[in-house]
Formats: structure tokens, sequence, C-alpha cells
């Protein structure tokens, strides 16, 4: 097993969309920043209360510096899935699912394999993307502001990023399993991207907060930024420490969700996989 | 003794979600017992060699029957021998983007094989001197090579290929020849899927025929050549269209050739005696006369009742939308 997710971590490594997503994704970090230091208009943030209010929503900076950053939070778990999704389904339509079940037929063991070495590397790279966040944002603070405090608050940091990259992970599980059961990445991206930006953020989050709540968007923000989840969507609510006004549950929780609803469906992934035809 | 290959009322079925079910395979029977033995498992595009192999592999579950490989039920147990089987089914599948080493040194992981052996199987292939190129930047007939390797490298009991000569050119299909050869030679097992016939017959020791998912005829080459298929005289003659006219007026079927004076006759060797009689009692006197033997493509074209084989070196088949690609 354990040759099995040696090698399977770094078939994943060695794919374009591994390599270029989290890449592309810290550009866009590195512009964001340097845009939040050019609309800053010399109001300089805060790093302690930036950094520990959650470094996606770079807060005290002012509205200019959240709008640049706060999609950040979004693209994680986006980026997380896509991957996750393309990693299985360009093996299967390459083949190589069927090559390597000739060579480790018991398919929940490859299921399995596949998962842990794809989550573990999903883990670093989205922790790494973090630690570049909080670097961009320390520079920016130094650049543009202050550093005071900045190392006193390193746990948080560091707690920070670990959730993160759980999120990535968790993520790239859900991406994998919603393409074993569609049997189709491009599908199963494009509906993940449908879900996202329409379904849960234009239409539950506003109109049914009580059923979004509980759903994973809502819950990767929490999780991540370490604030409960309330009656509020992504964009609404004041979910602030604790201090939403419909408070629900703590971003705990919210990472429990998440874990169960990966798990869900990477156990409907399991099944269908099982029985299914490989040709 | 268990048989290397069991193959017991075989049927699969691909439901459609609008349309008839397909009946890719309709209760076959193969068997393959002899170590050192080149089994050629042969039959018309959709005849459904593929799905049989697929069942074989466990990458696909019978309707009904069993597909047992070793003993094992493929369906259910084809991880207790999949260390003893080498297997490449249709196109050569590896990672695209990895070098053939280390598409080679993937699999040897996974199978917990000494990274030694991938040496040997690239020396095998002929790839030692390309083996740090990408997969995707290698000719066909490479990537055909380099997946031979990969089934190689567990050095099998039993291989099975699918179209192993796709892709190479006649000098690729000549070292497959000798390959396929040497490895039965070593006593391994080899179960051959190919179009290419008379390849086939050079290598194979037995032949299953198999035709719209059923089976047709499975024995040793000889046996299958020799009373599946038709010989054949070629005749020389100067004026060969009165000649022909005689021949098929007395109920033989004659054909030209491209050669001006020459045409055939399917007939047994038997008959010669026959034609060079009723020919030279039309004043048509023979400039030459041969017998050509039974071909393993004469067999073939009868027993599927002349469905043509694809022709050699053609592209490998796309499954169609239910899969059953053969």
């Amino acid at each position: 097993m354990i040759d099995l997710i040696t090698a399977e971590t770094q078939r994943l490594v060695s794919r374009r969309m591994t390599r270029y997503f989290p890449l592309g994704l810290a550009a866009l970090m590195g512009v964001g920043v340097v845009l939040a230091i050019l609309l800053s208009d010399g109001r300089g943030p805060d790093f302690v209360t930036d950094i520990a209010s959650g470094y996606y929503n770079g807060s005290d900076f002012g509205d200019d510096s959240t709008l640049v950053l706060g999609p950040m939070g979004f693209l994680v778990p986006i980026m997380a899935f896509v991957i996750g999704a393309s990693y299985f389904g360009a093996d299967q339509k390459a083949g190589m699912i069927e090559q390597l079940l000739t060579w480790e037929p018991r398919r929940s063991r490859l299921l399995l394999g596949r998962l842990a070495g794809g989550t573990a590397m999903m883990f670093v790279i989205t922790a790494l993307l973090s630690a570049f966040l909080v670097i961009m944002l320390y520079l920016m603070c130094a650049i543009d502001g202050t550093t005071d405090g900045a190392f006193d608050i390193w746990p948080k940091v560091l707690g920070a990023i670990v959730r993160s990259g759980l999120t990535g992970a968790i993520f790239f599980a859900l991406g994998m399993a919603v393409t074993v059961i569609t049997n189709n990445s491009i599908a199963s991206i494009v509906g993940f991207l449908i879900y996202v930006f329409v379904i849960e953020t234009a239409l539950l989050s506003p109109l049914l907060p009580k059923v979004s709540r509980w759903l994973p968007m809502e819950n990767a923000d929490a999780f991540v930024s370490r604030n409960g989840v309330g009656g509020g969507g992504l964009f609404g609510g004041q979910s602030f420490n604790g201090l939403l006004p419909d408070f629900h549950h703590g971003w705990i929780a919210a990472g429990l969700l998440l874990a169960v609803w990966a798990g869900t469906a990477f156990a409907a992934a399991l099944v269908l996989f099982n029985r299914r035809d490989i040709d | 003794m268990t048989a290397i290959v069991d193959v017991r009322g075989l049927r699969k079925v691909y439901s459609k979600t609008r349309g008839e079910p397909v009946v890719a395979v309709k209760g076959l029977d193969l068997t393959l017992g002899t170590p050192g033995t080149v089994h050629g498992f042969l039959g018309p595009n959709g005849s459904g060699k593929t799905t049989t192999i697929r069942c074989l592999l466990g990458l696909i579950r019978p309707t009904s029957g069993n597909a047992n490989v070793f003993g094992a039920d493929s369906t259910t147990s084809f991880h207790r021998v999949a260390h003893r089987v080498g297997a490449i089914v249709e196109n050569p599948k590896m990672f695209p983007n990895f070098s053939g080493r280390k598409n080679l040194a993937l699999l040897a992981k996974l199978g917990g094989i000494d990274s030694s052996e991938i040496d040997r199987v690239l020396g095998i292939v002929g790839l030692a001197d390309r083996d740090a190129d990408t997969f995707d930047s290698y000719s066909l007939g490479m990537k055909q090579r380099l997946a031979i390797g990969a089934a190689l490298l567990k050095n099998p009991d039993l291989l099975i290929l699918d179209e192993p000569a796709n892709g190479l050119d006649p000098a690729g299909i000549a070292e497959m020849r000798v390959l396929i050869r040497s490895i039965a030679d070593e006593g391994k097992a080899v179960l051959v899927s190919s179009h290419q016939l008379a390849e086939i017959e050079h290598v194979c020791d037995e032949v299953t025929i198999i035709s719209q998912g059923e089976l047709v005829r499975s024995g040793s080459l000889d046996h299958v050549r020799s009373t599946e298929g038709s010989e054949r005289v070629v005749v020389s003659i100067t004026n060969r269209d009165s000649a022909m006219n005689v021949l098929n007026g007395a109920g033989f079927s004659a054909l030209p050739l491209p050669n001006a004076s020459e045409f055939t006759v399917e007939v047994g060797a038997s008959d010669t005696a026959a034609i060079t009689r009723l020919l030279a009692e039309q004043g048509l006197y023979l400039e030459g006369l041969r017998v050509e033997r039974a071909t393993l493509e004469s067999a073939f074209l009868n027993l599927t009742g002349g469905a043509s084989p694809p022709p050699p070196g053609g592209a490998p088949q796309a499954p169609n939308e239910n899969g059953a690609g053969q």
C-alpha cells in the first residue's frame, strides 16, 4: 500500500494541472497584494489583526483589500476540487486506470491509494499556497503599514495554514469522488462550478441560509477563516470570531461537516467503482 | 491440472439507455492449458475478443458464465493471480508525461518488482536508448513496445496481448514474432488477439476463432488450417479467359490474378488432375500449375462467413458507446 501511495503521489505531482493551477493562483495572490497596496491609499494595515481575523479576509485593511483578497478563500476549494477531478478523470480517459487495475485489481485498494497519495499531496500544495499568501500579506504590511506583533501570532497563522491544507485535501477527495461517480471529469468540474457560483452562492445562501449553512463552500469558508457558520452566506453575515448574529455552528463542526461530505461522496464512489465495467 | 485460462459459458450483455442491449459475447468457451503455447485468439471486428480479454482481466463483469485464470475467478479473485499475468488491452496505455523508464518504474513499484527488471525489459523491447523520453513523444510503435515491456515486467506466466502488432513497422512485427515465440519457449503461455492473420500463423501453436460472440473453431493451428482452410491452385496459361470459362462451366470457382496469364481455383489438392484434364480436352495447355496450401486466412474467412479481417497494421478499433470494442 505504501508503494501504491508513493506512486500515486509522484503521479499527481507530475501532472501539469497540479503544478500550473497553484502557480496561477499564487500569481493571482501576488497581483492581488500589489493591487491592494496600490489601492490602500496610505491606510496601513495592522498585520496582527489582519492575520488573526483569518488571513483570507484582510479586514482592517479596508474594503479595497477585502475585495482583492476575499475571493482567495473561494479559489482554494475550487482549485483542489478541479485537481482532484482531473487527476482521476484524465487517467480514466487515457486508460491508465485500466492499466493500473491489471497490476492492482483490488479496486477499493487502488482508489484508496489514489485518495491517500492525492490528499496528502494536495494538503502540502494548499498549505504552501496559504503560506505564500501569508508571506505576501506580511510583505504588504511591511511595505505599506506595520508588521508589529506579526510574530506573536504565529500559532494562529500556522493553524490557518493547516486548516487551509485540510480544506484543500477534503475538496480534492470530493472532486475525485464526484468524478468517479459521474465517470466524466468535465461534467463534474462544470457541475461543481455551477453549484458553487450559482446554486450555493447566488441562490441558496441569500434565499435559504438555513440550508446553505450545511453546504460545503459555506463550511469551507468558516473552517479556514476559523469563524462560525451563521445565517448569512459566503459574502453575507458578520462572520467574525463567533460574533455572528445568527450563530449556528463553529469552525470545528464546519471542518467535520466537510469531512462528512467528502467521506459520503467517496463511499458512494467506492461502491460504484467496484461495480463498474472498466472499458 | 488447473488450466491457465478456462472460460466457460461466458456471456456479456451491454445494456443501452436507448435501443436494444448489445450481446458482445454469447456463451463462449475457451481453454488455454499448456505452458509454452502461443494461442491465437481471432475474430472479425466486434466479435467479442476484447470483451473476453477484459473479462479475463477482471475489468468487466460477465453477465453470466465464468472466466478463470490459473484457477482464480477473474471477477472476484483476479488479485490472487495478477502477479502472474502480464497484459496489453487494445491501445498502449501509459502516463503521457512520464518517461518510458519512469512509467515502468512506477508500475514496478506498484508490483513490488525490483528496479533492475526495468533495464532488462527495456533491452528486450529495444527502448534502452530512448528510456528518458516522455511517453507522448514516442511513435505508436514505440508506445506499443513500451506497453509490452510493462507486461513483461512481472515476468508473467501468462501474457495476454491484444493486438500487439498495431503500429509496428515490418521489422517491429518480425521482432514481435520472435519475442512472442521466445517468451513461449521459456515455458510461458501467450494469448494473442490479432488482426494480422499472417503473423498469428507464423507464431501460434493453437487458435480460437470467434464470430459474433460465439466460438466457431478452436484447436491446433495445423488442424484448423487443414480442416477449415481452402487450398488453391494457381494456374498459368496463355489463354486465361478461355481457361477460366471452361473451369467455371465445370463447377469450379476460378478467379483472375493480377498477372494476365494467371488465375486461381479454390480446390482440394486432389482436384489438380481434373483441372489439367478439363483444360487439355479443350485444347488449352498449361504453362504452369502450383498448389498453395491452406492458410489461416482462408480458414478464418470460411469460418466467419467471409467477414474480412481488418487491414494489417490498421488503427486499433475504438470501442463503441458501450465499450464493446470487440
